[in-house]
């Protein structure tokens, strides 16, 4: 199947926050840079001329004021939309997303219901500096009460904003830095999503499922369509890792027999460590051989000259991975 | 004040007989509680830490309801919505971020933007209290930050702690501030109420600083004896500010003893429903 | 000698040709601008690489400049 030219990830995520700046007052932006410049990305470009440098908040260069007081705006009323600007930066914001920001729901006793979102450039690939191609996802999965939603286009991106600023708790959206300005992606099948927080099945197939997300999906699709005909892969794209729709997960096991899960971060106590133990758990039965994941080895992001060795989840490892488990 | 004490004190005994899992007592810090809270009146959203028992009590938080999170209960045991009294932060200087925040967002939608921060000394050594104090600076939010000052981070002496006072700090970040002794409500009352019209006034932060006595450990789990030595905490217990303030209204005139009777007879009463109620 | 687009970082491999800066028959000293672009991010100069003589534009203003393209020749001093 040949690419597909769209808009980028930026360019959705920015139409998508100007709608719901124009729909709903309540809404409104903080994050370093976000303002005057738009944003390291320019994700929030043009924003703050339309809206104003009140509701498009140029923050102190602080994480844990990013986040703290944006649950402080969450009580009074608003909801806030904040931007980290490097996943590697995430760290000194993360005491107020998990020790308040998932709590004061429950803290309030359902007094205060914080829809506030906490969007997360993310991942590697493109000679980052240290801190700046990391992927923390799996951190924020193990907290109760923080959903984490990791799109891998700028469609579900949208969809995810969309139902996040409305969910009444805190949800973080992983944005992969490498796919904001790429407009070439793989085919994959249109068909769209059960819910806000289903999996997606972007690509039918009968011989292996691979559960991915975020920007390592597109990879995955490009080595299924390359495998087609010999080997039959169904890709899901799971697009939330927290909480996880494993119904998706196990539906497309149950007819496949086989399971791959791929992605970017490290392996180790990883999103795909819980995906393989549920199936292990619910769909053993239905399973032809054992699960395996791809991903890095647990180790620090590498200088840029080594990221290559360190993602060891491109087109050529998932083709060589998928002929193993199906030879 | 007097309710304070005996409600602390009863939290005390029902915490000994295993009713209530752990206490933060407020034991010392009734002058500064009390004092700031008649200041900035009922308007105000309070952002406390987690022993404004007496602030809680004024804002019309029922001690029944002040025990059930230290039962086990509940996280927060009143409605913080309807009393503006929000619940208690027990992450060191995490609600200073919040208060600022919500002043923000208060003034944003054009609400009452006037909140008051409660942070203990041993808080302030956290960095979300320099980066609220700072955010309230740069945003000019009414914030009134009220540091009561124990002298003790759990075991760590203040003087341990920093090398300034929290109020000289505050001026660091652009904060106006105060430090005054806070044995006494009514010296307290004016400071907070100088504070409260500052911030009214100028639309901008202030930092109250007042130095309490802490008479009983860090909490109920605490035991200060082991760093404490007896001449402090026998100096302490002779500056005990509820004993000094109504002494003074008695010497005054300004109550009698059948009034002290009143309360008296009202606490008991209200001890007798906690201990029915948690005993 | 064939010069290429080059990478224009976070992932960033495309440029809208703005204006060329050195025309054909101009001579430049490596870090002159030789063409202004524009990316997804923002405006941006792509300057000479080493000193030379601009024989060849490869692109037209206008046109869309993908990273390791070859953008311009350049015939060394």
């Amino acid at each position: 199947m040949s690419p597909v030219r769209s808009a980028g990830l930026a360019e959705s995520i920015n139409a998508t926050l100007a709608d719901l700046l124009e729909q709903d007052p309540r809404l409104l932006l903080l994050g370093e840079d976000i303002g005057r410049l738009g944003g390291v990305f320019r994700v929030t470009r043009g924003l703050r001329e339309r809206f104003g440098e009140d509701r498009v908040r140029d923050s102190l260069l602080a994480e844990s004021t990013i986040v703290g007081q944006a649950v402080g705006m969450a009580m009074s009323g608003l909801v806030p939309v904040c931007e980290i600007q490097f996943d590697g930066f995430t760290y000194p914001a993360v005491n107020q997303l998990v020790t308040q920001a998932a709590r004061i729901g429950g803290r309030w006793n359902g007094q205060v219901s914080p829809s506030l979102v906490v969007r997360i450039p993310t991942g590697g690939g493109f000679r980052g500096v240290e801190h700046h191609s990391e992927s923390n996802e799996a951190l924020f999965a193990r907290y109760p009460n923080i959903s984490v939603a990791c799109p891998s286009t700028g469609e579900d991106a949208e969809q995810i904003l969309r139902y996040a600023v409305t969910l009444g708790s805190p949800v973080v959206m992983y944005e992969p830095i490498r796919l904001y300005w790429q407009r070439n992606l793989p085919a994959r099948d249109p068909g769209p999503a059960r819910t806000p927080t289903a999996a997606r099945i972007v690509r039918r197939g009968t011989d292996l499922t691979i559960a991915t997300f975020g920007a390592v999906t597109h990879e995955v699709l490009e080595a299924a369509h390359a495998l087609s005909p010999d080997v039959d892969v169904e890709v899901v794209d799971l697009r939330w890792v927290a909480p996880l729709d494993m119904d998706t997960v196990l539906e497309s096991v149950a007819r496949t027999g086989r399971l791959l899960i791929v992605h970017e971060a490290s392996k180790d106590v990883g999103i795909g460590a819980e995906i393989a133990a549920s199936v292990a758990e619910h769909g053993f039965g239905s399973l032809r051989g054992p699960v395996r994941r791809l991903a890095p080895d647990r180790r620090v992001y590498p200088p840029a000259d080594f990221e290559k060795d360190y993602l060891t989840v491109g087109v050529q490892e998932i083709k060589d991975e998928v002929l193993v488990m199906t030879e | 004040m007097l309710v304070a004490r005996a409600v602390d004190e009863e939290a005390h005994r029902l915490q000994k007989q295993g009713a209530l899992d752990l206490w933060p007592s407020c034991q010392g810090q009734e002058a500064a509680q009390v004092g700031s809270a008649l200041a900035v009146g009922p308007a105000p959203a309070v952002f406390p830490s987690y022993r404004e028992h007496a602030v809680a009590l004024l804002r019309g938080v029922a001690p029944d309801e002040l025990f059930a999170q230290w039962a086990g209960r509940t996280f927060c045991g009143w409605d913080p919505r309807r009393l503006r009294f929000f619940p208690y932060t027990l992450v060191l200087a995490a609600q200073t971020l919040h208060g600022v925040g919500y002043s923000i967002g208060q003034r944003l939608q054009g609400l009452e933007d006037f909140v008051v921060v409660y942070v203990g000394d041993g808080a302030t050594s956290e960095g979300d209290m320099s980066e609220a104090m700072n955010l309230a600076a740069v945003e000019s939010a009414s914030v009134l930050f009220v540091c009561q000052n124990n002298g003790w981070a759990i075991s760590k002496p203040a003087e341990e702690q920093m090398r300034t006072s929290v109020a000289v700090r505050a001026r660091g970040f652009g904060i106006e501030s105060v430090r005054v002794a806070g044995q006494d409500p009514e010296t307290v009352f004016s400071a907070c109420s100088r504070a409260a019209a500052h911030i009214r006034e100028e639309r901008a932060p202030y930092l109250v600083e007042i130095q309490v006595g802490r008479i009983q450990g860090h909490t109920t789990s605490d035991a200060q004896e082991v760093y404490r030595s007896r001449d402090d905490l026998t100096k302490t217990r002779a500056a005990d500010p509820v004993i000094a303030y109504a002494a003074r209204l008695s010497d005054l005139g300004v109550v009698d003893a059948a009034w002290l009777d009143a309360v008296d007879t009202e606490v008991r009463e209200l001890c007798e429903r906690l201990q029915k109620e948690y005993a | 000698m064939d010069m290429h687009v080059p990478g224009f970082g976070h992932g960033l491999d495309e440029a809208l040709l703005i204006e060329w800066a050195a025309g054909v028959g101009d001579r430049v000293e490596r870090g002159d601008v030789v063409a202004v672009v524009e990316t997804d991010k923002a405006s941006t100069e792509i300057v000479a690489e080493r000193d030379g003589r601009v024989t060849t534009h490869a692109a037209a203003v206008g046109t869309i400049l993908r990273s390791g393209d070859v953008l311009y020749q350049l015939a060394a001093d």
